[in-house]
């Protein structure tokens, strides 16, 4: 049997039906894409909560780690003013003693320097 | 009675006037009934196209689902103000994932295609069946480079018009002309000389 390449061409066998299924498949799969893209918004892990944080305060972006040493630090200064109002720790300032404060002798005269 | 969609919202009447690129304008504000009707409109065309390349029904499903998540996931990419047609730059979507496919799987297929051929080779002087044609023309089609195969698809039997072709394979109508022209040439080669054309028909239309 012989052709020419045209007639050829259109006995190609017809494409099979498209399995059944098909558009929920695609339409599931695309839901389940953005359903994941949610859950990502939602759960968000404390070490983000932290970056997003401090993310104004860093002009370049952060690790958590360092975000979360930020806060440590900023609470400690807290737990220190409260230390100081409840006169747990004395102040230079409180302290009139000065010398004693910084160990310093009290005997200095000018005249040794001159 | 025929069966219903598995979504109903998208089988009305009025659905049917919306464009293609408003549904997919809606598809950007995260609508999932313009998505399903999307899918629902096109994905027997689409199909089609990616089986033409793939020649194998799991592939061509998975190639047109990955294209259709990729729509959903970037609808953006999509810009009709450039004029071009949504099912022209879908065309274009699925057929380079039918490519990359291909690409991914060539070692096996040329192996494969070895070995038919090798099997057929003391039944070349033989009268073949129309199953014997369509066997050797599938794989004759198959042995055509992406480009040329993309081509022949598009223009002989997915109906799309020389210039709607060019722009799928994006390029001009003249190289589209010319991937048609090397496609047939390289058909008339192999065909020919596995005794399935009529040369004597075949040297007058050249």
């Amino acid at each position: 049997m012989t052709n020419e390449l045209d007639t050829l061409l259109s006995k190609r066998k017809a494409v099979p039906e498209m399995p059944e299924g098909m558009n929920a498949r695609i339409i599931a799969e695309a839901a389940r894409t953005e359903q994941v893209r949610g859950k990502a918004k939602g759960k968000l892990s404390l070490g983000g909560v932290f970056v997003r944080l401090f993310d104004g305060m860093f002009p370049s972006p952060q690790p958590a780690w360092a975000a979360a040493a930020a806060v440590v630090v900023l609470a400690l200064g807290f737990v220190i003013g409260d230390m100081v109002d409840i006169g747990l720790v004395e102040t230079v300032a409180e302290n009139d003693n000065l010398s004693s404060f910084m160990s310093v002798e009290d005997s200095f005269s000018v005249e040794e320097w001159v | 009675m025929p069966r219903r969609p598995y979504i109903g919202v998208m089988a009305s009447n009025t659905d049917q006037e919306i464009s293609d690129e408003e549904l997919v304008r809606r598809i950007s504000e995260g609508n999932h009934g313009a998505f399903a009707q999307l899918v629902e409109r096109h994905s027997k065309l689409f199909f089609s196209a990616a089986y033409r390349m793939l020649n194998n029904v799991e592939e061509a499903e998975d190639t047109v689902q990955d294209a259709y998540v990729k729509l959903w996931q970037q609808p953006d990419r999509f810009d009709p103000s450039k004029g071009v047609k949504f099912t022209t730059w879908f065309y274009r979507v699925v057929t380079n994932l039918a490519i990359d496919q291909t690409r991914k799987r060539k070692p096996q297929v040329k192996s494969e295609v070895l070995d038919v051929m090798a099997d057929k080779a003391p039944l070349a002087d033989e009268q073949l069946s129309e199953q014997d044609e369509q066997t050797a023309l599938e794989e004759a089609i198959d042995r055509l480079p992406e480009r040329q195969k993309a081509a022949l698809n598009l223009c002989f039997y997915e109906g799309l018009s020389n210039k709607e072709a060019a722009e799928v394979l994006d390029v001009g109508v003249k190289a589209l002309e010319s991937l048609l022209m090397r496609a047939k040439k390289a058909l008339k080669e192999d065909l020919g000389g596995q005794g399935l054309l009529d040369n004597t028909a075949e040297r007058k239309t050249g």
